[in-house]
């Protein structure tokens, strides 16, 4: 006698499970990965692997011997892993990416309850944790030879705006000389961190995020639209000392960490309200942190900024109902 | 000016300011309240389980203040106790508070109630109820999601894997309603504790129609009403095809469970029988063992010995009341009875003063003695467990206890007669067990007073010499007096000098040499068919 | 052509319209009946046939109780063999009325041809007499009695009456084939259905993906006055009523409100060919097109059904349970009941019979919810079901209610897209009932 399956509805679950969406930002990050390894070399890649295996490491243990249960979702570690990967400057040591590591799941995720209940995106706190307790081995931006690039010793774009600026050359000028200028910028650029090499693979990674609906244009719209906008203004103003829009979008982790660190989806707001809000927020603290602020980068901090903001956003930015 | 010296100034006025500051507002949005308040919450549990009907303790506590009397309210989790605590700290009187357990009113494990569709929603009883009857056939049983082990706040129900049930720990279980609450089938009731934990429940809650109810589950109460025949107290009654056990007057003889079909009715922390003591013939050794442990405790419950040496009627009154009495026993004490017509004379008087102790010791005393076999064995034991243990050890305990049997083995009989027309000496205790005793049975209504109050002691000798006349017990007696009678007169008298000096003393004590005369008692005791309450006879409430 | 859709949320399913090429075919009539007295929302139906009663086809054997009820007829001629509770698909007991069929003999005054009657006679207090008396309830699923909708109270005027052909649901086809084989019977009902209400605009709500059926109705309506045929845009749940208000006035149905409050009322389309059928032909309600689908089915088929015939006698004529373990759900996917006793019957609300494999239906365990926002996205309604879910498992009512957890339709967008596969519309259900359940007992006092 057949016996029958009985449960409440709906009858079907989601064939997309979050192992299969977290998979697919993997594959999205593959073009940046590999561009990167490419131009660093063995480096990148011990960082990479050293980045992974420690955050998987990390959060399995934890998991198993503090809560008696196995890893969530291990894709979305290995997403953590890598973005702070790419994140890290590609002479880094490998002892920095191991710190970083257990900083990122250790603190910032697993503290607060482990996949889901985060409040700061694991790979930007990790970073920014590494800035300010390493900030000599964070900022050395010599590298060894690439694969296909040859050794690269110097400083960031932005910290040559930085620097200049305060030597007193006109932003314009030191743009020009950074080699952040031209057209093949866009493609591929040494200078900045691991994953801030090509915008071009960056926007294909966004690009396959769209196409497989994992994540919505909002976020990333909003923020590359704050910034553009408001270095816009500030350069037009005053061009000796506010860099560009084109210049301001290509450095930095602006691309990076909008398109995959602020669409996280367990640290951005789930509204459509609350997300371009959180967007427009990180652009601002962006742009003033880039022109005002001691540090030469502000993508970090402002994410970092915005994330404490998502809870209130997600209390006061309710959807609209369809019932008044 | 030194600057240390500015910011120590600085730092040190800020914090004055603001501690001022701190002081204003305290005092300014001081919530005035009942000093007393917080005394009754530091009485109270602080379990904040809701049992009392208030949402937390500081809340309760908070309303006794402001009760003039308490009425009902209670304190599950803190009982009687803590209810006279804080009625003493406020002036007022506490209710009366019986402890109350919850009890699981469902046997559809996995094995006797098989599924019949696969469940594939939330893990919640309270889903489950609301989209369908459920897994299975019965409609009414345990749905298994585990709603109850989430409710309660004091760990104290589990499922249990293999069977599917949920079951209560009563160690930990405050009685404060929870599960009740949130079952959706509502297979779970509060009860009172009962003495020592003996409860006797319908372990089913399905209003279907007998065989529809078999059909779905193979322990599920069919409504044959069985059960209700077999009660002599009328505690089962059957509604809806279903039988319900009223608990005040249950007295937890457990005719029920031995006569439900189905196994429906459950008997809860009833010491596990024995096995049964090797027959008669055995070894004495073995059959004042075998109850012995039980014994022990229940002799040492019985504190007082002392009993007349014609005492045997309360001993025989306690172990007749868990005796299912074998119909061998039936049969034996019908023929005793008449024999202790001859001696209603002097039988009763005895029985009268000393029932209390004394008759349990000396009943298992003479049985031994006059026949090692049959009767008097299952006499004795029903009598009095400890009786035969006492024989058996000739430890303290036992030593008076055969002294006295053959004293109230005579009782008994006689007593029997006597008894009826003294009637009732309610000798509660007896009238348990041996229903089939017109004058046990009196006997037991009247107990059931007692037992409620001692449950334990049932060695307590206060409630003994209530049903001194336990003449009801001299039906079971009979058979042990039979045996005196019959021959037993002998061994009596051999007792009989042992039960006097027990009966002096109340104390097993001096039972202690009477064992001598237990010796010959024990193979007495051997020879008692198993009894399934051998060990509970000190049940004297 | 820009179609027309609901504003709000909305998810898009795969179509699985196996049996859209399958003509309506009328199912054998079975041996025996058990006719349910609970068909309608509201208190079930007082049996007014004892054991031993012959009947025949259409007669009564079920009066409403009380106001907020209905009609229920016989749907075959025979003698009735027993009048008692029956296990109902959920294996709750409900009064059955159990019928041996001999013969099909219809009740007097039913005409039984096909030609179809275009003159409406009566006024329109006669034609909802004549609506009640058939018993006509809600065909969508919802079973609310008709009559009841089409009397709107004195102050509410409606102003549209909107045909829900929408059929958003996955694997149902039952309105698909009506439409393209019955439309001027059911643009008739329309009418029918308007002169009741006094209403000059009816509108048709047909979705893109059944262009047939479309064209057909559009045909059928062309000699009327009145009557607007719109495409919607494919997206569930389309079907639901404050969906489609929204969608086709603009106008949305206040929190707790009836949709004549919005001056519409919205029918399905086979509850319109049930009232062309009871006023023109005087045929109450006794049989229905129900779609019988499922991948795993060899067989797809849409079989005008007699009320009361057994489930398990329609699951046989299409080779049975193919497997030892199947869900058979009534209705559609997203919405149906999983069906737990097959000798359950027909009712006036069973639109599909659907047999899903475990591997397409059962549930893997849920995992931790990651906030990804997809469920808020998907509610129609505007509701936050990760939010609620988080409140209902720690029973905050009051937080439940500021939420507005009482104007879920319990459509289940949320569970469907939830990537977690966390069960969110099985504890917003309960905890929707928890809430209900306070607001009325406050209202009580």
């Amino acid at each position: 006698m057949a016996k029958l399956l009985v449960s409440p509805s709906p009858h079907f679950q989601n064939p997309t499970t979050t192992q299969v969406l977290m998979n697919d930002v993997l594959i999205a990050l593959a073009p940046a990965t590999l561009v990167s390894l490419l131009f660093y070399g063995w480096n990148a890649l011990l960082l990479l692997l050293v980045c992974v295996i420690t955050c998987v490491g990390c959060e399995f243990l934890i998991e198993k011997y503090l809560r008696g249960r196995e890893i969530p979702c291990i894709s979305a570690t290995v997403v953590t892993g890598v973005l702070l990967a790419l994140n890290l400057p590609p002479a880094a040591p490998w002892w920095v990416a191991f710190v970083g590591s257990l900083a990122a799941i250790g603190i910032a995720k697993m503290c607060f309850g482990g996949l889901g209940q985060n409040i700061f995106n694991p790979a930007i706190f990790g970073r920014v944790f590494l800035l300010v307790s390493f900030p000599v081995a964070m900022t050395t931006w010599s590298t060894s030879p690439g694969w296909i690039a040859d050794a690269f010793s110097g400083a960031t774009p932005l910290a040559q705006i930085n620097e200049g600026l305060r030597q007193g050359i006109p932003a314009s000028q030191i743009v020009a000389e950074s080699g952040l200028s031209g057209w093949h910028a866009f493609f591929a650029s040494a200078g900045g961190s691991v994953g801030e090499v090509s915008a071009l693979a960056l926007i294909i990674g966004f690009v396959y995020l769209l196409v497989r609906r994992v994540i919505k244009p909002t976020i990333p719209v909003a923020i590359l639209g704050t910034v553009v906008v408001l270095t816009s203004i500030f350069s037009l103003a005053n061009p000796e000392r506010f860099t560009g829009p084109v210049f301001n979008l290509l450095s930095g982790g602006l691309l990076l960490g909008a398109i995959f660190m602020a669409t996280d989806y367990v640290t951005s707001p789930m509204t459509n309200l609350g997300m371009i809000i959180y967007g427009v927020l990180i652009g601002l603290l962006t742009v003033l942190i880039r022109y005002f602020g001691a540090y030469p980068e502000g993508v970090s901090f402002a994410i970092l900024i915005a994330n404490i903001t998502v809870p209130l956003l997600n209390k006061y930015c309710k959807p609209k109902r369809f019932a008044a | 000016m030194n600057p240390i010296l500015i910011t120590v100034i600085t730092l040190t006025a800020i914090g004055l300011l603001v501690a001022a500051i701190l002081f204003a507002v305290a005092k300014r949005f001081k919530v005035e309240e009942d000093a007393r308040i917080d005394d009754v919450e530091a009485l109270l549990p602080g379990a904040n389980c809701g049992g009392c009907g208030c949402a937390g303790c500081r809340d309760f506590a908070t309303k006794l203040v402001a009760m003039d009397s308490f009425g009902d309210a209670q304190c599950p989790v803190g009982g009687g106790e803590t209810m006279s605590k804080i009625a003493a700290l406020l002036g007022k009187t506490a209710p009366v508070q019986t402890p109350k357990v919850a009890v699981v009113k469902c046997n559809g494990s996995c094995e006797n109630r098989p599924t019949v569709n696969t469940y594939d929603g939330y893990a919640s009883c309270k889903v489950k109820s609301s989209l369908y009857s459920g897994d299975t056939a019965c409609a009414y049983g345990c749905l298994g999601g585990g709603d109850c082990t989430r409710a309660c706040k004091f760990d104290a129900i589990k499922m249990d894997p293999e069977t599917g049930l949920p079951v209560v720990d009563e160690t930990k279980c405050t009685g404060c309603g929870a599960c009740t609450k949130v079952c959706p089938k509502g297979i779970i009731e509060l009860r009172n504790k009962g003495p020592r934990g003996l409860k006797v429940i319908v372990a089913c809650n399905n209003k279907d129609k007998g065989a529809v109810a078999r059909k779905a589950c193979k322990a599920a109460c069919i409504g044959c009403s069985k059960c209700v025949r077999i009660c002599p107290h009328e505690a089962v009654v059957v509604e809806d095809n279903l039988a319900y056990i009223d608990a005040s007057k249950c007295k937890l003889c457990t005719k029920c469970v031995e006569e439900c079909p189905t196994g429906a009715i459950h008997k809860l922390n009833f010491p596990v029988k024995k096995a049964a003591p090797a027959p008669a013939p055995a070894s004495a050794a073995e059959a004042p063992a075998a109850p012995a442990p039980k014994p022990a405790p229940a002799a040492k419950k019985k504190p007082e010995p002392v009993v007349p040496a014609d005492l045997p009627k309360p001993a025989m009154r306690s172990a007749a009341r868990f005796k299912i009495v074998p119909k061998a026993d039936e049969a034996t004490k019908e023929e005793v009875k008449p024999v202790p017509a001859e001696k209603p004379a002097k039988v009763v008087k005895p029985v009268a003063e000393e029932k209390p102790v004394v008759a349990e010791k000396p009943a298992p005393a003479e049985k031994p003695v006059e026949k090692p076999v049959e009767k008097p064995v299952a006499e004795e034991k029903p009598v009095v467990v400890e009786k035969p243990i006492e024989v058996a050890k000739p430890a303290p305990v036992e030593a008076p206890a055969p002294v006295e049997v053959p004293a109230p083995v005579e009782a008994p009989a006689p007593a029997e007669v006597p008894v009826e027309a003294p009637a009732p000496v309610a000798e509660a205790p007896a009238a348990e067990a041996p229903a089939a005793e017109a004058p046990v049975a009196e006997a037991p209504a009247a107990e059931v007073p007692a037992p409620a109050e001692a449950p334990a002691e049932a060695a307590a000798p206060a409630p003994k010499p209530k049903r001194a006349p336990a003449k009801p017990r001299a039906p079971r007696a009979p058979k042990a007096p039979k045996a005196e009678t019959d021959g037993i007169e002998a061994p009596a008298t051999e007792e009989t000098p042992a039960p006097k000096p027990k009966a002096a003393t109340r104390t097993r004590k001096p039972k202690a040499p009477k064992p001598e005369a237990a010796p010959a008692a024990e193979p007495a005791p051997k020879p008692r068919e198993p009894e399934i309450f051998d060990d509970v006879i000190e049940l004297d409430f | 052509m820009k179609y027309r859709t609901f504003r709000i949320g909305g998810v898009h399913p795969e179509e699985h319209k196996l049996a859209k090429d399958a003509a309506i075919e009328r199912f054998p009539i079975p041996a025996k009946v058990a006719i349910s007295m609970a068909q309608h929302l509201g208190a079930p139906a007082t049996p007014v046939v004892e054991k031993g009663d012959s009947v025949k086809v259409g007669q009564v054997i079920g009066t409403p109780t009380g106001f907020m009820s209905g009609f229920v007829h016989s749907s075959v001629s025979g003698t009735v063999t027993a009048v008692e509770p029956r296990a109902d698909l959920a294996g709750r007991m409900v009064m059955h009325v159990c019928i041996d069929v001999e013969g099909d003999e219809f009740a007097e005054g039913i005409v039984t041809s096909d030609r179809i009657e275009r003159e409406i006679k009566g006024t329109p207090e006669a034609l909802l007499e004549k609506i009640k008396n058939a018993g006509i309830v809600g065909m969508g699923g919802a079973t609310f009695p008709t009559h009841i909708k089409l009397a709107p109270p004195k102050d509410k005027k409606a102003e549209y009456l909107i045909i829900n052909a929408a059929e958003c649901e996955p694997y149902v086809t039952a309105d698909d084939r009506l439409m393209r084989e019955h439309p001027h019977e059911i643009v008739l009902g329309a009418r029918i259905m308007a002169k009741v209400l006094g209403v000059e605009m009816v509108v048709i709500a047909v979705e893109e993906n059944k262009p047939e059926a479309f064209d057909a109705l559009a045909d059928a309506s062309l000699r009327y006055v009145g009557i607007d045929v719109v495409k919607m845009k494919k997206k569930y749940p389309q079907g639901g009523e404050k969906q489609l208000i929204d969608a086709i006035t603009h106008r949305r149905v206040p929190s707790g409100a009836l949709p004549i409050e919005t001056g519409c009322v919205v029918q399905n389309v086979a509850t319109a060919y049930a009232v062309y059928q009871a006023v023109q032909k005087n045929r109450p309600l006794i049989e229905r097109v129900m779609t019988v689908t499922g991948e795993c089915l060899p067989a797809q088929k849409n079989y005008l059904v007699r009320i009361g015939t057994p489930l398990s006698a329609i699951l046989d004529s299409v080779g049975g349970l193919p497997m030892e373990s199947a869900k058979v759900v009534s209705g559609g996917p997203m919405m149906g009941r999983a069906v737990a006793n097959l000798e359950a019957t027909t009712m006036k609300g069973s639109s599909c019979l659907l047999v899903l494999t475990p591997e397409q239906t059962a549930r893997t365990p849920e995992t931790v919810c990651i906030r990804c926002g997809r469920c808020t996205q998907a509610c129609p309604m505007g509701l936050e079901p990760w939010l609620m879910n988080r409140l209902g498992r720690a029973g905050d009512t009051d937080a439940l209610e500021a939420n507005k957890i009482y104007d879920c339709i319990e459509c289940g967008c949320c569970q469907s897209t939830c990537p977690a596969h966390i069960p969110l519309l099985d504890i917003v259900r309960t905890s929707k009932a928890d809430v209900m359940k306070i607001i009325r007992s406050r209202a009580k006092k």
